[in-house]
């Protein structure tokens, strides 16, 4: 009886241990191309809202995913990590008229950052 | 006066027959590297600070130092097997691209896979051919005949690109460049006065990090490296008085392309130097030149972004100076057979100043033309001076305000007022109003332009 109910016990943390994303979902595919945002953090569901309207006022967020998802900026064809993802975004800060403050840049960074750390997972 | 209004009307007319011609942005970068043209451009053919740094780089982009960490942490693929480890290693940085080991990766927009078997004979991967057309309008009221005018004036052949990020090359090619109007001709002038029309204008090869060192050697027909902005490196539709003007019968501009060699190199990561000689046909002395300019702010001409703190705001963080100096010595007569030479020298000293949508451009030159009618050896000095404000009121619209000042020997001094807005609806098409205001010694006339260019 006491082998039972610790196998239901273990069945039921095994259940409860599944984890939560191993790896970030891309959904819709060319220009329309983007993290699904049901699996985006809560507390970086801001930086994601940031990214999705700021990023694309120049360059389509395919861009964003591909240089995520591999690890190389694809027009440079130079590394894209996490020391890249504060170089594009002090690029981005300093480009005239790219209309986004500091600390959205930090949000998104810090974003891109995670979302790096998710891709690199198996 | 008079007859300085007919040549002021001349000069504007001169200037905008030779300044309309000239288109040198470059699709065939973008769709080689897949991406737009505001990469490098502001509004096309001007530079941003990446623009001019891969034009110093040969056309290629500023890789990483090798010690910094590569992609994903710095997890690069693991190269196995024989044969050449450099070759292995380019071939495996091409299949790291994306549709490469990624399963799931749907088609590239941002980048394209490379072929092999391109890059193994060293060919770029798209064909490295464009087109640059510009269609103009202007008005002169006080031109005697033909005040307003519409013309199609220049149709150019435009290659570049690098080949396996060594050997960079340029080119264009007029293929048509509209004359000045003369009605006793032709309404419709083909090719009739501009001095590069249906011609080579630039063809040149840079070998790149000559031996493993930060020198470039670049050999061909070019423009000079002298002041910090290339004659194509602009919004508005004039040229700079500074680097444009001529003296007398001489036809020696400082942007005039010239057949060339010249060492560059980026050193401390934001100096820039060049230096070159020049041989012109008859030339029978030594021609060169040479060029510096410091970076202060901003990227560094590697394009590597300054540390900034994102927690704290600073105005000075989007802020950066250039300063350049040039000189240029030379001597050039009427033609190959006569004795009649003129020695000259121009120099200058550029600053270019950007902070957020404001850049302003200030520039300075002076030269001196021993006998620049070739003939009576009088020495004549020249002083010319711009100061241009740049303002961008949205990432496709920008306006400019030039104040230009020129004072050649005994002749007049020109002052020019130039106000101009420049927008491109889309990237690889110009709209440019631009309106001069001209004053010669006191004389005032009014040239009213309208330029539309494409390039694609």
């Amino acid at each position: 009886m006491r082998l039972t109910k610790m196998m239901v016990l273990l069945i039921l943390m095994a259940f409860a241990a599944t984890p939560a994303v191993a790896k970030i979902k891309v959904v819709g595919k060319g220009d329309k191309m983007n993290f699904d945002a049901s699996q985006i953090p809560s507390d970086l569901k801001g930086a994601y809202e940031i990214m999705k309207v700021k990023c694309i006022q120049c360059h389509t967020m395919e861009r964003t995913v591909i240089a995520i998802q591999t690890g190389i900026a694809p027009v440079t064809g130079q590394p894209f990590d996490k020391q890249a993802t504060k170089a594009y975004g002090i690029k981005m800060l300093r480009k005239p008229k790219s209309n986004m403050s500091r600390d959205e840049v930090k949000q998104v960074v810090n974003l891109m950052n995670y979302l790096i750390d998710e891709s690199a997972k198996p | 006066m008079q007859t300085y209004k007919h040549c002021l009307i001349v000069l504007c007319v001169t200037l905008v027959m030779g300044s309309l011609t000239k288109a040198h942005a470059i699709p065939a970068f973008s769709r080689e590297h897949n991406t737009e043209c505001a990469t490098c451009h502001t509004i096309f053919p001007e530079l941003n600070e990446y623009g001019d740094v891969f034009l110093k780089n040969g056309f290629v982009w500023a890789k990483q130092k090798k010690d910094d960490k590569g992609g994903n942490g710095g997890a690069k693929p693991e190269i196995r097997g024989e044969g050449d480890p450099a070759l292995l290693a380019k071939l495996k940085e091409s299949s790291a691209l994306p549709n490469g080991s990624k399963g799931e990766m749907p088609t590239m927009g941002g980048a394209t896979p490379k072929s092999e078997p391109l890059w193994l004979a060293g060919l770029p991967q798209t064909v490295p051919l464009s087109l640059s057309g510009t269609l103009n309008a202007s008005y002169n009221d006080d031109a005697p005949y033909d005040k307003l005018d519409l013309s199609t004036r220049a149709l150019s052949l435009l290659s570049g690109g690098v080949i396996r990020d060594k050997l960079g090359f340029f080119v264009k090619y007029n293929l048509f460049a509209e004359g000045a109007f003369n009605p006793a001709l032709s309404n419709t002038p083909i090719n009739s006065d501009s001095p590069y029309a249906k011609d080579l204008e630039e063809f040149y090869l840079v070998w790149r990090n000559t031996f493993g060192t930060p020198v470039n050697f670049k050999v061909g027909r070019f423009r000079p490296q002298l002041s910090l902005w290339k004659k194509t490196n602009k919004t508005g539709i004039s040229d700079l008085v500074t680097t444009s003007y001529r003296v007398g019968s001489s036809k020696f501009t400082s942007d005039s392309p010239e057949d060339a060699i010249e060492a560059n190199a980026v050193l401390f990561n934001r100096l820039y130097l060049a230096a070159g000689v020049v041989d012109r046909n008859g030339q029978d002395t030594n021609e060169g030149y040479g060029h510096i300019s410091l970076k202060i702010g901003g990227s560094d001409f590697h394009a590597r972004e300054p540390e900034l703190d994102l927690d704290n705001e600073s105005i000075f963080d989007y802020m950066y100076l250039v300063v350049g100096a040039y000189g240029y010595s030379g001597r050039n007569s009427g033609d190959l057979a006569s004795n009649e030479r003129n020695n000259f020298y121009r120099t200058g000293v550029d600053l270019d100043f950007m902070v957020k949508s404001l850049r302003l451009k200030l520039a300075w030159a002076k030269g001196q033309d021993k006998n620049p009618d070739f003939a009576s050896h009088v020495r004549r000095m020249t002083d010319a001076y711009v100061a241009e404000a740049d303002y961008m009121l949205t990432p496709d619209l920008l306006a400019l305000f030039r104040y230009e000042y020129h004072e050649s020997g005994d002749g007049p001094v020109i002052k020019r007022y130039i106000p101009a807005i420049s927008y491109a609806p889309i990237q690889n098409t110009k709209v440019t109003c631009e309106y001069q205001h001209v004053t010669t010694d006191g004389a005032h006339s009014n040239l009213a332009l309208l330029g539309i260019r494409v390039a694609f």
